[in-house]
């Protein structure tokens, strides 16, 4: 029994000294919880081993909180006042998907995206790429958007077109940002690439709903003879 | 040896029969309904989350199998007296212990590798492209079940009773995860004997956090063959050490 | 047969040696002991059958594990072919039939069989002629192939035999033997057990059955509350019918705590 049980002791600290001293990579502690009221299901997201289901609920999360609201919220998008109020747990929700997953670009994307260019908060967007930036150095593309978000915030628009043009040719391009560069395309008389944007979209986007809008809007300009 | 296989084979066999292939059936269910409601809410990421919901889901369905299963496992055998026709041969009892877990292993890291062909299945439907690094993911998954079950078999030799023996192991499960997060708190934290605590808590806590690959999948630079070695290594000298400890305890056990 | 008169010549096929087994339980803190058998000694000779009888709770299912290696002495010593109960060879020698069948359900007789024969040390390349030298000979060659569950008392006794005799073994333990058969099963058991003795076999067999127990055994042991009371010799009931019956429970209601009344001669 004392053999066994000193042998037992030795691979206890034999595993011990692997875990702390052969070199590899882990994912960065999970931090406090940037929205409290979600801090028990992040917790528990992170105790069974599963950050990245973790991050993916919350995502859907903001997508709900995005398409939805919070009707106990006051700056709700019911409201009649300026979009830079509406749904103002839209920044911390979004780092709280990072947080749990920082190699979730896409949700980064999506999240500067919209508080770019739908909420009018370019300085939050800029703020959230800046941290993607930091988390991942080498997903360069977080540059691109950022180059995106401050030429809207300057007011350029035929510079932001360059930007996201660029963007589109990357898989992470939310469909949401494909409507907005479409749009920018149309306002700028340049349908015959807004109707390419919208084709791409159709053909590569998963969001039904980016989808079922760039499906209408190619619809609309070939009733009004403005794409084939 | 010979005894270790023979022992080996009837309870891989024992576990088949007792209808571990339900937990594959659950798993395919629980994904053909995911991936039904993620495309409606998932927006552009709806292969991300069905890559990781299934992950995640064939681990979790794979560790609760395999604790439940350990658990249960010499203890069931003891209680019903099925052991006694094997302990009174020429058997050693650690092979028993030993060829007891590597029977249910088997059939545990099989069905996993079948859910693992389902969400293939599902996935490619869905239009993913396979990589490598998808299916580094399943060594690891393999590498958490043992240790999960090497724990679970400990607890049901050392624990007063079955529902004792679970919650441990869903105790040494969870906090198994959080060993980052606990090392940092010690670090951070003003009580010398806390700290003390919590680091000789460590040493015997399984550091799950490095057999979980797939929150590291995508992460670009991060190859998984040389975690997989630490991950091997680890894995090894945690579960010989949980094992010889059972086998220690049932070695001693009276009938 | 073998009787206390041919003992001399015969060797020693098991042993007990002023054995005591104390089980320590505890529960709530508190630590309870409680004697299964005390300074306890017996000798069973090679190719005896040896009977063990007792009042529920006497000890004749703890001097049995003790010989299986199931339970360690707190003092004395066991011993099988003078060797510990925990030795390979002492094992390999020993083939143990239980009160109650303990099976894996889902197996066949004929997977039992493997399963067992194997981990007894049996070589592959003759196992599967021994299986069948042993299903025919319990009678179970017809059903070998349905799983265990769907056995009946009988057949499950018939399967649990086969797996005691599969590697040959030289000393068999009986546990109840008869317990819940009928008296067709009960007679089919006698005489396999009767075959196995003519055969050489060292046979031990407790029972609460005296009348199975008188046709059966040379010699029997009668223990009351962990201890050896007496020992009794074929010749004192072979040619007295009812007569170890008496004796049993004369030596049983000498313990004041038995609940007996002595016999009036």
């Amino acid at each position: 029994m004392k053999v066994g049980g000193a042998v037992a002791a030795g691979l206890f600290l034999a595993s011990a000294v692997v875990a702390r001293w052969w070199p590899g990579t882990s994912l960065p502690p999970a931090g406090g919880p940037p929205v409290p009221a979600y801090a028990v299901q992040d917790m528990a997201a992170v105790l069974a081993g599963a950050r990245r289901v973790g991050a993916d609920v919350a995502f859907i999360q903001l997508l709900q909180y995005f398409g939805g609201g919070d009707a106990n919220e006051a700056g709700g998008k019911d409201n009649t006042g300026p979009r830079s109020t509406w749904l103002p747990r839209f920044l911390p929700m979004s780092r709280r998907v990072a947080a749990l997953n920082p190699e979730f670009h896409a949700a980064v994307l999506f999240a500067a995206g919209s508080l770019g260019f739908v909420l009018d908060r370019p300085d939050q967007a800029l703020s959230l790429l800046e941290e993607g930036t930091a988390a991942d150095p080498t997903f360069w593309e977080y540059r691109l958007y950022a180059g995106a978000v401050a030429y809207r915030k300057n007011q350029d628009p035929d510079k932001v077109i360059v930007f996201l043009w660029e963007a589109l040719k990357y898989p992470d391009c939310p469909g949401i940002l494909e409507n907005i560069l479409a749009n920018l395309l149309k306002k700028r008389g340049d349908f015959r690439r807004a109707a390419e944007v919208y084709r791409h979209t159709i053909q590569t986007s998963r969001d039904p709903f980016s989808v079922d809008t760039a499906r209408r809007q190619l619809d609309r300009m070939r009733r009004a003879g403005l794409a084939t | 040896m010979n005894a270790v296989w023979t022992i080996v084979r009837v309870t891989f066999l024992q576990q088949v029969r007792n209808k571990l292939w339900l937990a594959v059936l659950l798993y395919a269910g629980i994904m053909a309904a995911a991936s039904l409601l993620f495309g409606a809410v998932a927006a552009d990421a709806e292969l991300t989350v069905i890559l990781d919901l299934g992950l995640a889901a064939a681990e979790l369905l794979g560790l609760l199998v395999a604790a439940m299963g350990a658990v249960t496992l010499v203890l069931e055998e003891m209680e019903s007296k099925t052991a006694y026709l094997i302990l009174t041969r020429p058997v050693p009892r650690a092979s028993y212990v030993v060829g007891r877990f590597l029977g249910l292993l088997g059939a545990v890291l099989g069905a996993v590798a079948l859910m693992g062909l389902v969400h293939v299945g599902i996935l490619m439907l869905k239009g993913w492209e396979p990589s490598a690094s998808y299916f580094a993911c399943y060594p690891f998954m393999a590498l958490k079940v043992t240790v999960v079950a090497s724990v679970a078999l400990f607890f049901s030799l050392f624990a007063t009773s079955q529902a004792s023996s679970v919650s441990f192991t869903a105790f040494f499960w969870l906090l198994g995860h959080f060993g980052p997060e606990l090392e940092f708190l010690s670090q951070k934290s003003r009580s010398v004997a806390a700290a003390a605590g919590v680091k000789a808590f460590l040493f015997v806590l399984p550091r799950l956090d490095l057999l979980t690959y797939r929150d590291l999948l995508e992460i670009p630079g991060v190859a998984a063959g040389p975690l997989l070695a630490r991950g091997a290594a680890y894995a090894a000298l945690y579960t010989g050490a949980c094992l010889l400890l059972s086998a220690t305890l049932f070695s001693r056990r009276e009938f | 047969m073998v009787t206390s008169h041919s003992m001399n010549s015969a060797a020693v096929a098991l042993s007990l040696e002023n054995v005591t087994k104390v089980f320590r339980r505890s529960h709530l803190g508190r630590v309870r002991e409680t004697v299964g058998v005390k300074d306890l000694s017996l000798r069973v000779m090679e190719g005896e059958v040896y009977g063990l009888l007792g009042l529920n709770g006497a000890g004749k299912t703890t001097v049995m594990k003790l010989l299986l290696g199931l339970l360690s002495p707190s003092a004395g010593r066991a011993e099988i072919l003078g060797r510990s109960p925990e030795d390979p060879e002492a094992r390999r020698a020993v083939g143990y039939l239980p009160e109650v069948p303990y099976f894996y359900r889902h197996l066949t007789a004929r997977e039992v069989l493997v399963f067992y024969g194997r981990l007894s040390g049996l070589p592959r390349e003759s196992l599967g002629a021994r299986i069948e030298a042993v299903l025919k000979e319990v009678r179970l060659a017809e059903n070998a192939h349905r799983p265990m569950r769907e056995y009946s008392k009988g057949m499950l006794q018939r399967a649990c035999l086969a797996q005691a005799l599969i590697h040959d073994p030289k000393i068999l333990f009986f546990d109840e033997p008869v317990t819940g058969l009928d008296p067709l099963g009960m007679k089919e058991m006698r005489d396999m057990m009767a075959g196995l003795h003519d055969r050489g076999k060292t046979i031990i067999f407790s029972s609460h059955n005296i009348s199975e127990v008188e046709r059966l055994c040379g010699r029997v042991g009668i223990l009351v509350r962990g201890r050896m009371a007496r020992e009794v010799d074929r010749s004192e009931w072979e040619n007295d019918p009812g007569r170890l019956e008496s004796i049993f429970v004369e030596t049983v209601a000498q313990d004041p705590n038995s609940g007996l009344r002595p016999v009036m001669p």
